[in-house]
């Protein structure tokens, strides 16, 4: 194997890349183009789910978003332990469904102390951190 | 195995008893579940003898180490209680971080398996960075938290990218690995590693975050901060230097010895200068670290005794120290030496208790810092650093300056003479750990024994 | 897992993968020393901790051993934690002074 058919092996990714890219080009451009246009003063407003746009979109907001974010991130990687194990499913047998509800009791434990620190609780006082 | 499955369950189940109205059962629940821990570390119960595929090993030196870290555990846990007086409830999340953290810790002094090194290293250190920030209304435990949390992460990257470049040479994370790839940069890889750890124990290149967070943090967790990470950090240097010594080159070891003699140099300088006792303390951590240090110059399973002794000494000395600090702050709000003034006279109890353990980490002797100096230099003289052991002497004499300065501050007359004393269960634990450092320094061979 | 080294490696050397990990860990390394703001600072461990996993991905396809993609499975879930808790942090710095500049510590010093 020589480095001669490098740009050979590239080629799948040049061409997902340009495919990637010429959608994003396409879609907008399409849009653009063929999208109704119309235009005022409250039709150019931020749109707030109804509400009229107040003060500056840097605002500093509430902390729960972040603690729900901060949770997210969390959970969403521990899940990466249950693909090795999912896809070794029958070989570890008994011995790898037992630690995997080991692991998972561990887990539940940490969302029950969440859901009991009040966390997920949208209603409570606003210095809940 | 055991008793680490009895502290994970120990730790969670403390969490979820602060969630009860009754929190006086708190801490004796977790004081007992390290203390079940301890024991069974103690009498050899293992459930398995195979620890993850072997990947863990507790046996000899990291037994003990265990051992110290759980037993310096158990004397900080009932101070956690502290905290309530200051109007903190949430003294369940403080003792059952402390818990996970001394998993980390025993995972940290026992592995054979690089993987495991980064887990307990992790583990120890990410329940650290929130206990730094346990004052969450004081500006100075957040600066704190956060410095310890950016320098900690940071060294865990660099850590792990070490543990990296020892796998691409090996293809394999067991320290007793054969090597496939070049060996230069196998040794690159125990240099990153090194310098990983190093910043956790505050070696000088990687020292300085070290005065700011101990300054910053709660005293108390500034204690396990100073004992239980420093112990735990020490004792995965001590087995990685154990486990791959035969792949080290010479120049590792000039290193370490260049390290630990700036380390003792910059650290007792630095500590001159010192207004804040917490921070003059902190660099006194540094200088004996760097002593410590010295130990590991010519390691051999039958010299570990004297690491084991001195890091007994050192932790059992420090831990007084802070927590005397603790009342003191607790009084005058600040860490200055002004506000140890008079202490003779306004507490008999905390100055002497203080003295000793100012002397004993001078190493002034009939204490245990005394006999571990002694150990420590005695074998570095044997394998013929003699250069090296006449700068640590040294800046061992210059050292007492400054302890014998504190000492005095506590010793003199001051305007005010406002006598207080501290509860009976606070007493007592200081006491115990005197006791230990004046037994150890007299009779070193029961503890030396012990350690064999 | 097969013990044969994969095809790409005859193409793109191992020493390319360790390089460009070194070089990523340094960007990382030097980020973290001059920057002034915490999120990149925090972003910039990322990268150093990133750089550690494609130097352990790379070297665990070289070797045909599976040891590598387990340590970063184990650096991915550590590395959520830290975040997790970084920020954490952040927000509770950000609260007390509604800043995430790092300059604003400079109360501890001796």
């Amino acid at each position: 194997m020589t480095g001669q058919h490098v740009p050979f092996n590239y080629l799948p990714i040049l061409l997902q890349f340009l495919v990637a890219a010429g959608f994003v080009v396409v879609t907008l451009l399409a849009t653009h183009l063929l999208g109704p246009k119309s235009s005022g003063k409250r039709h150019d407003a931020t749109f707030e789910c109804g509400l009229d746009s107040v003060g500056n979109a840097r605002n500093p907001f509430s902390v729960k978003y972040f603690m729900i974010a901060i949770l997210f991130v969390l959970f969403d990687v521990e899940i990466i332990f249950l693909y090795p194990w999912a896809v070794n499913f029958k070989a570890l047998g008994w011995f790898g469904y037992i630690e995997i509800i080991i692991f998972l009791t561990l887990l539940m434990c940490g969302f029950y102390y969440v859901i009991r620190k009040g966390v997920l609780n949208w209603e409570s006082r606003e210095d809940n951190d | 195995m055991l008793s680490i499955a009895i502290l994970t369950i120990t730790a969670t189940l403390v969490l979820f008893l602060g969630f009860s109205k009754n929190r006086d059962l708190i801490l004796p629940f977790s004081a007992a579940g390290v203390g079940v821990a301890a024991l069974c570390l103690l009498t050899n119960q293992s459930l398995w003898n195979e620890w993850f595929m072997n990947m863990m090993n507790i046996s000899g030196p990291s037994k003990a180490f265990s051992v110290l870290i759980l037993g310096l555990s158990l004397c900080i846990i009932p101070f956690i209680n502290e905290f309530r007086r200051r109007g903190t409830e949430e003294i369940a999340d403080f003792s059952g971080l402390l818990i996970f953290s001394l998993i980390g810790g025993i995972m940290m002094v026992s592995y054979s398996d690089l993987m495991i090194l980064f887990l307990g290293l992790e583990i120890l250190s990410i329940a650290m960075y929130i206990l730094a920030g346990a004052d969450r209304k004081r500006l100075n435990s957040n600066e704190a938290s956060l410095k310890y949390f950016i320098l900690g992460a940071f060294a865990s990257a660099i850590l792990l990218f070490g543990i990296a470049l020892f796998y691409a040479c090996t293809a394999s994370f067991r320290l007793d690995a054969e090597v496939l790839q070049n060996s230069t940069l196998l040794n690159l890889s125990f240099l990153i590693i090194f310098s990983g750890l190093a910043f956790k124990i505050a070696l000088v290149p990687f020292h300085f975050w070290a005065p700011d967070v101990y300054q910053g943090t709660p005293t108390i967790f500034t204690a396990t901060m100073a004992t239980i990470v420093k112990v735990s950090a020490f004792g995965a240097l001590f087995q990685f230097i154990s486990l791959c010594n035969h792949h080290m080159t010479e120049w590792i070891y000039w290193l370490l010895s260049l390290i630990a003699l700036t380390t003792i140099v910059f650290s007792n300088i630095l500590a001159l200068q010192q207004k804040s006792v917490k921070r003059m303390l902190a660099y006194s951590g540094i200088s004996q670290a760097g002593f410590i240090l010295i130990g590991f110059l010519n390691l051999s399973p039958e010299k570990s005794w004297s690491i084991l002794y001195y890091l007994f000494a050192y932790s059992t000395a420090s831990l007084v120290c802070f927590l005397v600090v603790h009342f003191v702050e607790e009084k005058s709000f600040n860490d200055d030496h002004s506000s140890f003034r008079g202490l003779y006279f306004n507490n008999p109890f905390l100055a002497i208790v203080m003295s000793i353990a100012l002397i004993s980490l001078g190493g002034g002797p009939l204490t245990a810092g005394f006999m571990a100096k002694l150990f420590v230099l005695n074998n570095a003289a044997i394998a013929g650093n003699i250069a090296l052991v006449v700068f640590a002497l040294i800046f061992a004499v210059l050292s007492l300056y400054y302890y014998f300065r504190l000492i005095n501050q506590m010793f003199s007359h001051s305007n005010e003479i406002k006598s207080w004393s501290i509860e009976y269960p606070y007493a007592g634990i200081l006491t115990v750990l005197s006791i230990g450092t004046i037994i150890a320094g007299i009779l070193p061979n029961i503890l030396v024994d012990l350690l064999k | 897992m097969e013990n044969s080294t994969p095809e790409i490696f005859s193409a793109i050397p191992l020493t390319y993968y360790i390089l460009l990990s070194t070089a990523l860990f340094v960007v990382g390394l030097i980020g973290v020393m001059t920057r002034k703001n915490i999120i990149i600072v925090f972003m910039c461990i990322e990268m150093m901790l990133n750089a550690a996993n494609l130097m352990l991905t790379s070297t665990s396809a070289y070797y045909g051993n599976s040891g590598g993609q387990i340590m970063v499975f184990f650096t991915m879930a550590v590395a959520a934690a830290e975040v997790a808790v970084g920020l954490a942090i952040i927000v509770m710095v950000y609260k007390n002074l509604k800043t995430t500049h790092i300059d604003i510590f400079n109360k501890l010093k001796g």
